[in-house]
């Protein structure tokens, strides 16, 4: 028989090791891909992962299901990220190097001999980014979620998300301006 | 259409087509710049290239995950065996016995007459308690054990009365251990004040062993303070794999030594030698050395430890244990065998601060 996430959550809450181990392997492609966009390397990811699982087998009896598990189990990765982040800060300055692949499809000649330009701003403008920003920018450029799930992954009201992705592209626009100024004239 | 602001030119990207937004980008130079610069934007910020994760990725997260999931989840077969128990303690009354004697039926008598006679209800005969058999008292436990999962408030008064009462040993073991695995800070605290308890040895003593069992902080904390009462002590080295060696792993180096030093003073140098096997905590280790060298361990061990620890600090604590011990056979043994010219020399040199009666000049 097919749970749902909610079904399964629910199992899992009450001791059901195999629902929840359902719920992992349903969810985990999603949430390495997540993880891998927050930390910038798989090692870290593969760590970002197992910890937001354990952290979630923890918490389950906290998920009322008002929003979708998926969303919730998003919201402990960003948590875990930061959480992985504020340690290295303390430890060493790191620089995210999830911008080393940036752009990933498909691109032009012309593209690929300004790759290393695009980087070189890209990488300052995104380290600008407030937390919330960045976290906002990768829910909605990279993983593709509307607005409100944002929101609930963020802990804020809908337009604070959106507003967030906003600020996040005009800096970003800021500063790649020069590049794409060259390929329009 | 009015110009669109630059946050409905964003909705527009990620969110799909409006009619009216594109005929206004069709004739508005303006807007349709920005919007360009936009687009132009984010895709330059591309996506990111994700390597790649093969369908069987989720059974691997799980593989990892599941090894560190705490360990009340492997109780689940409880619950059937609860079902049962219960079960057949409501058949067997053990339940409802109380209730009975609270409310006792109503006596009916039938006298020579043409219409019963309802009497008084007679007072309950006073029944002599039925000591429960052990294995009537396991069913009990385990059904407690759930109880205190659901209620901890109900089931730890019933549960203490079996630890407190007229019970066999065995049952005491099975309900502190019913406690020690409970998730609840009362449960947790019951546990903590029994072991405490120096006015009930025997209890205190097996509630220790379940402290041990359980290997987390606080538990750890029990056995640190424990191991300053020598009877005590000697009961958490009864069972070292399970105890001591458990209480050791993870604990602060300060805690472990404490253990340790614990070990030592009973003389258990099989349980010191089992944490030299085990302990991944090098500093650990070197103390375990010492302990070992001055409790007489002789030279094997050491020699083996010195061959096969790779950690500087370690061989150096055998080193200088051979020497405490006039070792000279071992440490000349050792000098030999050694490839390191740095390391030969530091064992040589160590040689050279005991008389060695065995050194050998070399013929002129």
């Amino acid at each position: 028989m097919e749970w749902t996430d909610q079904e399964a959550a629910q199992r899992a809450g009450a001791g059901d090791q195999g629902a929840f181990r359902l719920l992992v392997e349903r969810h985990s492609h999603a949430i390495f891909r997540l993880a891998f966009r927050m930390s910038g390397n798989e090692h870290d990811a593969e760590d970002l992962v197992q910890e937001t699982f354990l952290r979630a087998y923890k918490q389950l009896r906290r998920f009322d299901g008002r929003s979708a598990f998926g969303t919730w189990l998003y919201r402990i990765c960003m948590n875990c990220s930061l959480d992985l982040i504020r340690e290295r800060k303390k430890s060493e300055e790191v620089t995210p190097n999830w911008l080393d692949q940036v752009p990933g499809h498909a691109p032009s000649p012309e593209r690929l001999s300004q790759s290393q330009e695009i980087a070189s701003l890209l990488r300052p403008a995104l380290e600008q980014l407030s937390e919330t920003e960045r976290h906002a920018f990768i829910l909605r450029h990279y993983e593709g979620c509307a607005i409100e799930q944002i929101a609930e992954v963020l802990g804020v009201q809908a337009g604070a998300a959106k507003h967030s992705v906003f600020r996040a592209v005009q800096k970003l626009r800021k500063a790649l301006q020069p590049v794409w100024e060259v390929e329009t004239r | 259409m009015t110009h669109p602001t630059e946050e409905e030119m964003l909705d527009h990207y990620y969110a799909g087509a409006q009619p009216d937004f594109e005929e206004h980008l069709a004739i508005c130079r303006e807007c349709h710049a920005l919007y360009r610069s936009i687009c132009e934007t984010l895709e330059m910020a591309g996506d990111t290239a994700l390597p790649a994760r093969g369908p069987d990725y989720g059974s691997q997260v799980w593989a990892r995950v599941s090894a560190q999931l705490p360990l009340k989840s492997r109780n689940h077969w409880l619950v059937p065996a609860l079902a049962a128990g219960l079960g057949l303690m409501f058949a067997a009354g053990m339940w409802t016995e109380h209730l009975r004697q609270k409310a006792p039926p109503l006596q009916v008598t039938f006298v020579h007459a043409p219409a019963p006679v309802f009497t008084q209800p007679l007072p309950p005969k006073p029944k002599p308690a039925r000591v429960l058999t052990d294995a009537e008292q396991d069913k009990k436990l385990l059904a407690l054990n759930t109880l205190l999962e659901a209620d901890a408030k109900k089931a730890l008064p019933k549960l203490l009365a079996v630890v407190n009462g007229k019970t066999s040993d065995r049952t005491k073991e099975h309900a502190l251990f019913v406690l020690a695995q409970s998730d609840s800070l009362d449960a947790r605290a019951a546990l903590q004040n029994i072991a405490r308890d120096a006015a009930k040895p025997e209890l205190q003593t097996k509630a220790v062993r379940m402290m041990g069992l359980l290997g987390d902080d606080g538990a750890r904390k029990e056995l640190a303070l424990a191991a300053s009462n020598p009877a005590l002590r000697r009961e958490i080295l009864t069972v070292p794999d399970r105890v001591t060696v458990f209480a050791l792993k993870d604990a602060p180096t300060a805690e472990k030594k404490q253990i340790l030093n614990s070990v030592f003073l009973a003389a258990n140098s099989k349980v010191l030698l089992d944490v030299l096997k085990k302990q991944p905590d090098a500093g650990v280790r070197a103390a375990t050395i010492r302990s070992l060298a001055v409790m007489g361990e002789r030279s094997n061990v050491l020699k083996d430890v010195y061959r096969t620890d790779s950690d500087e600090d370690v061989r150096r604590a055998v080193l200088d244990v051979l020497v405490v011990q006039q070792n000279g056979d071992a440490l000349s043994e050792l000098a030999r065998e050694e490839p390191d010219a740095r390391r030969k020399q530091e064992i040589l040199s160590r040689l050279a601060t005991i008389e060695y009666r065995k050194i050998q000049r070399p013929p002129p």
